[in-house]
């Protein structure tokens, strides 16, 4: 079966079904992008080479409790690739021992599958990661810089505040705008939300 | 800080730990915001994007299509025993094939005592023999973890028994610096359960050695370590692994 035909929400129902070559299809598709952005996080790369491998060894867990008619494939493996990596580097900044969170008994974590409605998810697998990119550049400064602090470098809407010495209420409403903002861009190509 | 708010700082990972409980408890109780927070996590999703992406080394996926093997093997359903003795009695027959097969296995290894000249090999013989003639011995074939691998692992063992056989064939030779080790994992916990070497031929036959019974739910693995073995399997060197029936 030729998986790279596969979109990622297809691979995920394979997975669920303990496909190990639907899996490394995935793998192959997004392993280099979620390592990237966990290096961007956490800086050294074996470290974040143990949190991007957690971050895949959940997606094969946890891939049966993801309803693919509704989640977004890709946002989900993501998400759970961020969440692991902010969670890894503010331990670290506590001067915790960094030890991956161990899942819950019956193998959940906290990302539970998301709901998504089903439109957003066809457009999004036709958005290339190149237009992507453009729609983030055209992000107000101010807007994006709130963005990169909490995205890239894992920091608390409070941190965010202090950081950039502004009121709490003015973070927020750069990152709710921002994510509007990005939505927008995403309309305008061709989205129809 | 409004819904809004919350949703969004949420699907950045941007809020504190306790707010985060607080929001989740939210979370848990409207399927709307749940909705909602997909959405915005859909968007958020999208920065990755401005990330450069990294090759993973070739390490990083051997570890992980090893954990995702090792589940495999794990998750492959316990045969059950039945009350039913018509059921007990086809269990039997069923169970005669692989004893057939075990003890075609100790005829070509008594076979092969004429060509043993040592005591120790004798008394080899005779520990294996002990294991596998004791009723209930079952054979697990234990799968390599490259599946293109012509080597072959398969295990003997007797639940309740203290001791098992691991019988190889068309391994690899390791140099002088390196072993190959036999890990019990039982309960997710790997015990170290021997070192051995092959002969020429990639083969042998070693005792698996458990300090409490084999209860038959253990997976079996072979890694190779460094000469006299390791407390903890090195899992980049994981060659085989897979339950014990």
């Amino acid at each position: 079966m030729d998986y790279t035909q596969f979109d990622d929400a297809a691979l995920i129902a394979q997975i669920a079904r303990q496909d190990r070559n639907a899996f490394e299809a995935l793998y192959s598709r997004h392993a280099a992008q979620v390592l990237g952005v966990v290096m961007r996080l956490l800086g050294e790369r074996s470290l974040s080479e143990d949190v991007a491998q957690e971050a895949f060894w959940r997606v094969w867990r946890l891939a049966k409790q993801f309803d693919v008619t509704r989640g977004n494939a890709r946002a989900w493996v993501f998400s759970i690739a961020h969440h692991l990596a902010v969670d890894t580097l503010r331990k670290r900044k506590d001067g915790k021992n960094v030890e991956l969170d161990a899942e819950d008994e019956n193998g959940e974590t906290r990302d539970l599958p998301d709901e998504m409605p089903e439109v957003l998810t066809q457009v999004w697998d036709k958005i290339s990661g190149e237009r992507v990119r453009t729609a983030i550049k055209q992000l107000p400064e101010a807007q994006r810089k709130v963005i990169e602090l909490a995205y890239f470098n894992g920091l608390t809407h409070k941190e965010i505040a202090s950081e950039l010495n502004e009121a709490l209420g003015t973070v927020h409403t750069r990152a709710r705008l921002a994510i509007a903002k990005m939505r927008e861009l995403l309309v305008d190509m061709g989205a129809k939300l | 800080m409004n819904i809004e708010d919350k949703i969004t700082l949420y699907a950045l990972n941007a809020l504190d730990a306790d707010e985060q409980a607080a929001f989740e408890l939210e979370l848990q109780k409207s399927p709307q915001l749940r909705a909602k927070l997909a959405e915005e996590r859909a968007i958020v999703a999208s920065f990755a994007e401005l990330a450069e992406p990294v090759t993973p080394s070739s390490k990083m996926q051997r570890q992980l299509m090893a954990r995702i093997d090792a589940d495999i093997v794990s998750r492959q359903p316990m045969p059950q025993p039945t009350p039913n003795l018509w059921a007990n009695i086809a269990n039997l027959w069923r169970s005669i094939a692989p004893v057939g097969a075990v003890l075609a296995s100790v005829l070509a290894v008594v076979m092969g005592i004429w060509a043993v000249n040592t005591q120790r090999e004798l008394t080899q013989l005779r520990n294996e023999w002990t294991i596998i003639s004791q009723p209930g011995t079952i054979a697990a074939n234990v799968p390599p973890t490259n599946k293109q691998s012509s080597a072959r692992a398969t295990v003997f063992v007797t639940p309740g028994h203290n001791q098992a056989i691991l019988s190889v064939a068309n391994l690899s030779a390791v140099d002088a610096k390196q072993t190959y080790q036999a890990w019990l994992i039982r309960d997710g916990k790997p015990i170290p359960a021997g070192v051995f070497n092959t002969d020429a031929t990639g083969s042998t036959q070693f005792i698996i050695k458990s300090d409490v019974p084999i209860n038959g739910k253990e997976l079996v693995g072979i890694t190779i370590e460094q000469a006299g073995g390791a407390a903890t399997p090195n899992m980049d060197k994981l060659m085989f692994v897979g339950p014990l029936t």
